[in-house]
């Protein structure tokens, strides 16, 4: 079974290479396993279905949604416009309010695609509109989009928690300190850069200003803490906040802002749905090609030859790092989780790594790998919205990977970075 | 008439995308309103799960529909042009494939479950199913369209709209 496994998983890998659809690609590696293995083959059609039949999944065409409400009703150009008010006088200062919409953003969103397609599109523009080359606006919003799912609520976060069996709410707490690191460093960067380059900053607007931008923006802003309260109260579920949060987004939209035109919904769906539709084909076969994996035997093999050759604990952080970050350049995030959550988690489990450490670096690893390419699904969004070649964004994004990489050796060598907050709101 | 067709069954499958997501948010809010008026609905996770099925397989349809799937081109595309049109062929052939499988097991699961009911809402697990057979179907006819695009029209392969990592 073994055996089959990895020869399928070869002809896997260069059919992706030599431009099959990868979604398909793990559907016909999943119908290959079952065939040549003589089993029904009808099983990949079940497990296809029956990964979409998820709760917890829901949040992921929900949070598109609300992103893509905000943007069509004005709200993320508010975000933005508090956002330059705040940070704007700064050198670069362009590039720090596009980090810190990025950082509002992720209070309320949880996917990082809904990051760059929806606050995204306001700062390419906004960036490009103020003399800011394409490549330079549209790489800083897809390494500030990564932000969006480590900062709760976070859709990857949700699923790792389901599929390792780890505390959702903890995990989104040991996301907090994180996501505020990477966009400390990010904006460490962009004050090098801007340095370097010159870039043009905003006059101060004055405290007046400011309060000004704060009340335009208010509502906005007060989504998380809307999402927050009724997650921590109990009124709904981690998954279900997503739902609030785009009932929360039309609200705004049609009652409190009145932007919101309501003759767009229909096509705002379609844009939801389709959009929903390329990661849920990937989640989907790679349920099915997980399933595979995991009668095989794949796990079983793999965890304890994993902590048989590598005595550390950090030793197996680090080449967790590497793994999750190759396995990232090909596949979506949230399909990569249920295929490899199986492997990994057990062996982390076995180094007595803390659950909520290794899951916050787990979906780190897999968030980085949305920019950089080959697939890049961020890298994808964003250079389709600043109108550039995805090789161009490719290259322009590598040196936004640097403040990004050394949050994540950050958070590997000192767990507190992660563990601390969660342990002191829940305890051990 | 073949156009007509197709345009036809675009729309169709747009008007089940915005009726089955606004379904969906509906269940899902309809959940957590009647549980906190501590009168709670038990069928609202089980449809909501049954409709989000729905929602990805229509988005899994429109993606395909238009060229939407993500796939890495740019080996493919440095190519000489004969070469990449035999290329995609394949691809599209192999594509064919899958769709082709994927309808027919998801029929066999159809057919199967067709009397089973789901255990809340009185409705046949055979629905859970039948997307899947209707995205196996459109994988195909797309993948028998695009052989027929590039096996007889002259000048560049069609461009995806989207999802190509060029």
């Amino acid at each position: 079974m073994i055996a089959l496994m990895t020869q399928i998983v070869v002809v896997w890998l260069a059919a992706i290479m030599v431009g099959f659809p990868l979604f398909a690609a793990m559907g016909l590696a999943a119908f290959a396993f079952t065939i040549f293995g003589g089993m029904s083959d009808s099983i990949v059609a079940q497990k296809i279905a029956q990964t979409a039949n998820s709760f917890p999944l829901l949040a992921a065409p929900l949070f598109i949604l609300m992103g893509n409400i905000l943007n069509s009703a004005g709200i993320t150009q508010r975000i933005f416009d508090f956002a330059t008010a705040v940070v704007g006088w700064m050198r670069g200062g362009l590039c720090h309010a596009n980090i810190i919409a990025s950082v509002i953003f992720s209070g309320m969103s949880g996917s990082a695609v809904a990051d760059a397609a929806g606050v995204g599109t306001i700062e390419i523009k906004a960036m490009k509109d103020e003399g800011y080359d394409a490549e330079t606006a549209a790489a800083i919003t897809a390494a500030s989009a990564t932000i969006g799912p480590i900062i709760p609520p976070s859709l990857p976060m949700v699923i790792y928690g389901v599929t390792a069996d780890v505390s959702i709410g903890g995990l989104f707490l040991a996301g907090v300190v994180p996501g505020l690191l990477m966009a400390a460093s990010l904006m460490a960067m962009v004050t090098v850069v801007a340095r370097r380059r010159n870039l043009p900053r905003h006059k101060f607007p004055g405290i007046i200003g400011v309060w000004k931008a704060f009340l335009s923006a208010f509502w906005a802003l007060m989504a998380p803490v809307v999402l927050f309260g009724g997650m921590m109260s109990g009124y709904f579920t981690a998954t279900e906040a997503a739902a609030v949060a785009a009932c929360y987004a039309l609200f705004l939209g049609l009652v409190v802002y009145r932007d919101f035109d309501v003759r767009e919904l229909p096509k705002i769906i379609v844009d939801t749905v389709e959009t929903s539709g390329v990661v849920f084909a990937l989640v989907m076969c790679a349920g099915a090609l997980g399933w595979c994996m995991s009668i095989s035997r794949v796990p079983q093999t793999l965890a304890p030859l994993i902590v048989d050759n590598i005595s550390s604990p950090l030793m197996f952080l680090f080449v967790c790092n590497l793994i999750l970050l190759a396995v990232g350049c090909f596949m979506e995030v949230l399909a990569a989780m249920l295929i490899l959550i199986p492997i990994l988690v057990p062996a982390s489990i076995a180094y007595g790594i803390d659950p909520l450490h290794f899951g916050l670096m787990f979906v780190f690893n897999l968030i980085l790998g949305t920019i950089h390419p080959p697939i890049g699904v961020v890298l994808f969004v964003t250079s389709k919205i600043a109108g550039i070649s995805f090789e161009a964004m490719s290259r322009a994004v590598l040196p936004w990977l640097v403040p990004l990489l050394l949050t994540l050796v950050a958070i590997t060598v000192w767990p507190p970075l992660t563990t601390a907050l969660p342990h002191w709101v829940m305890g051990r | 008439m073949l156009q007509r067709l197709r345009s036809a069954s675009d729309r169709v499958m747009e008007a089940a995308a915005v009726m089955a997501m606004v379904a969906m948010l509906g269940c899902v809010m309809l959940g957590v309103i009647t549980r906190a008026l501590d009168d709670p609905l038990i069928w609202t996770d089980e449809m909501a799960r049954l409709l989000l099925v729905w929602v990805a397989a229509l988005g899994w349809m429109l993606a395909t529909r238009r060229r939407g799937h993500i796939r890495i081109l740019f080996l493919v595309d440095r190519l000489p042009d004969r070469w990449r049109r035999s290329a995609e062929a394949v691809i599209q052939l192999m594509m064919f494939l899958f769709g082709a499988l994927l309808a027919l097991r998801g029929l066999e699961l159809v057919q199967r479950n067709a009397d089973l009911e789901a255990t809340s809402v009185p409705i046949s697990i055979a629905w859970l199913y039948l997307p899947i057979v209707l995205c196996g179907i459109t994988d195909a006819l797309q993948a028998a369209g695009e052989i027929w695009i590039a096996a007889t029209r002259s000048g560049p392969l069609p461009s995806a709209d989207e999802g190509r990592v060029e």
